[in-house]
């Protein structure tokens, strides 16, 4: 049977042209222009042509498409070698009423595809085109590991999110909204030899929103990090790039890094989330009226993973029209916490603990991060205690200035027996307490952070806490 | 460092996992009034912890920080203030933190069963302390294991109530 079918698939000859010799000498320009072998191909392709169905048998759709993203799909059409065109099939266009976007769902072979895409795709191309959009792949993960073994068995996998877009990086037009551990798996594949089709979900035309819609839509599992999809909003902003201009500007950041996809210990790079939450905390404490020190105020912690933040959005829109947070006092506390990270992470770094890569990014814990710059806030009114606690680093000598084993020691009588110690939840309770820690080490004597500070700071906040609820009772019965 | 879990913990271990059949009944006696008495141990020395992490705030006032720290200013009879010990009761002291550090209604606490309970078990402690020759006490296993939930309970009531 095999053999029938190679035999019927060997080209025979099968027709002898008579024409005109305009006609044919009009073959042959088109050979040349074409760059064909001969002109037995020139007439193939030329039959093919004529074969081929119209552009309206090519694209179904029930909608009506705008003309910019019909060029787009005729340019998809005609630069991406699609399954469908090879068998002379339509592509169905439908439209997602959400985004307002326009999308196709077809396939293509291992070889084409991995010819095609891009996973460094970046959500505002115009501006940010350095800044990828995509979080880490993770080639050590036993799912994707798992993937790629499937890969290798022939697997053919499907909804692969991409955007068709030639702005940017022209020859690798498929950028990958979604799937890059997939489109990962299949090049891995394809080197073993496997060259399967596969299926994928195309989209044209998008502009920055809904590019930044459809990759959180196809982000939307338990395996993405919030992390991520707060880096994909923080994109999204317009001005764009302020947040990490403030990082730049502090040294938060280095130049031309950007904002890590999720909290990890090596190579460690602060997220988005954390740095939103030191702005907005700068702004509440710095707004504080009241007597702190008595009070138990709960530093803010910025939502992650769903939409921007509001509280930041606030900060964030007062600031557009410089397009920079450009506060001398907010820049200020940034370079100053910069300058706790930097000295926290080489002096754990020195520590013989097999804690200490925890330790090493301990300024970097939420509850921390949050708690160090609403202090820093509310004593922008009190230059002595400000100082005090920007000086934590040199007056820590060669201890790592946060004390990290001070602050695992400490804890409350109520506390569970698996609780760690101070700066490892990020819990309302955890972010009260540090609190107090860094305010009685502004007004301490001390020049470093002791283990009865933090276990006072503890407790301070909790009777504060208590003592407010109370007071709050008596007033209600009067 | 011993604190009440480690009391509770000796609480229950007088009355589990021991091979009662193998004591007379003076023995488990023994037991039952070593785990009722470790049980009353643990919730003095959590109440005694709470008093003195709450007197550490910077928002309460003098005399109830003193209070906390078991002591009151009176004055002597030079007229100068100073600082006298005291022994507040366990109990007494469970009532002042829920009164101060809590939006707890005293008046309602003490109609609860949970407070019914402490100041049974107060009596029953107190009975045993001080010793009168009229009064003989019997404490059996359902007794025992009743003074340790109890204590338990209170424990739990209190976390929440005050720090969550």
């Amino acid at each position: 049977m095999e053999e029938k079918i190679t035999k019927e698939e060997q080209p025979k000859l099968k027709l002898q042209l008579i024409t005109s010799d305009e006609l044919w000498n009009n073959v042959l320009r088109y050979k040349i222009q074409r760059r064909l072998k001969n002109n037995n191909q020139a007439v193939e392709e030329l039959i093919r042509t004529a074969l081929k169905p119209e552009r309206n048998e090519l694209i179904v759709t029930n909608e009506n498409i705008p003309d910019d993203a019909i060029s787009e799909i005729d340019n998809f059409r005609s630069v991406i070698p699609l399954v469908e065109d090879k068998n002379n099939a339509p592509l169905f266009i439908s439209k997602d009423a959400k985004s307002d976007s326009f999308f196709t769902e077809c396939h293509i072979k291992a070889s084409d595809l991995v010819k095609f895409t891009d996973q460094d795709l970046s959500i505002d191309p115009e501006l940010q085109e350095e800044y990828r959009a995509n979080r880490e792949l993770e080639p050590d993960n036993t799912y994707f590991l798992k993937m790629v073994e499937d890969a290798n068995q022939g697997r053919a996998f499907s909804d692969i999110v991409i955007e068709f877009n030639t702005t940017y990086k022209e020859a690798k037009p498929l950028k990958i909204l979604g799937g890059q551990h997939r489109d990962e798996a299949i090049k891995r594949a394809l080197k073993e030899g496997v060259d399967v089709i596969h299926g994928i979900r195309v989209y044209f035309n998008l502009n920055k929103d809904q590019r930044a819609e459809i990759m959180r839509i196809s982000n939307t599992n338990i395996n993405v990090s919030p992390d991520l999809r707060d880096r994909i909003e923080e994109h999204r902003l317009e001005p764009s790039g302020m947040l990490r201009k403030f990082c730049y500007e502090t040294g938060i950041l280095n130049e031309k890094e950007d904002f890590d996809d999720k909290r990890r210990y090596e190579d460690f790079t602060p997220t988005v989330r954390m740095i939103r939450s030191f702005i907005v905390n700068f702004y509440r404490g710095k707004e504080y009226k009241g007597d702190i020190d008595k009070d138990a105020k709960i530093p803010y912690l910025c939502e992650s993973g769903r939409d921007t933040d509001k509280e930041y959005l606030k900060i964030f829109n007062k600031f557009k029209k410089e397009q920079r947070f450009g506060d001398t006092d907010l820049i200020g506390a940034g370079k100053m916490f910069a300058k706790l990270h930097d000295a926290q992470f080489d002096k754990a770094d020195k520590m013989k603990t097999p804690s200490k890569r925890a330790y090493k990014v301990k300024a970097y814990s939420l509850a921390i991060i949050t708690s160090w710059s609403f202090a820093v806030g509310v004593l922008q009114s009190d230059e002595k205690r400000l100082k005090k606690l920007y000086d934590l680093p040199d007056l820590s000598g060669d201890n790592d200035p946060l004390n990290a084993v001070a602050m695992s020691k400490a804890k409350h009588k109520s506390d569970p027996e698996g609780y760690r110690g101070l700066g490892t939840r990020n819990d309302e309770k955890e972010r009260g307490r540090l609190l107090h820690l860094f305010l009685g080490y502004s007004n301490a004597q001390k020049p470093k952070i002791t283990d009865d500070m933090c276990q006072a700071a503890i407790d301070i906040f909790h009777s504060n806490d208590d003592t407010i609820r109370s007071e709050e009772k008596r007033k209600r019965a009067f | 460092m011993k604190t009440f879990k480690f009391y509770l913990d000796a609480s229950n271990y007088f009355i589990s996992n021991l091979n009662y059949g193998k004591l007379d009944k003076k023995e488990r006696e023994y037991y039952y009034f070593a785990s009722v008495l470790h049980s009353w141990i643990s919730l003095e020395s959590y109440i005694n912890a709470i008093s003195e992490s709450l007197s550490k705030g910077t928002r309460i006032k003098e005399h109830q920080k003193a209070f906390l720290q078991e002591t009151e200013l009176r004055v002597n009879d030079d007229g100068i203030f100073h600082e006298v010990k005291i022994r507040p009761s366990t109990t007494k002291k469970n009532l002042f933190i829920l009164h101060n550090f809590s939006d707890i209604d005293i008046k309602k606490f003490r109609q609860k069963p949970l407070w019914r309970d402490l100041k049974s078990f107060e009596d029953l402690r107190n009975k045993i302390i001080h010793h009168k020759e009229i009064e003989d006490i019997n404490i059996d296993l359902r007794k025992a294991k009743e003074c340790r939930d109890l204590v338990k309970e209170t424990i739990n009531y209190l976390n929440r109530l005050l720090f969550r």
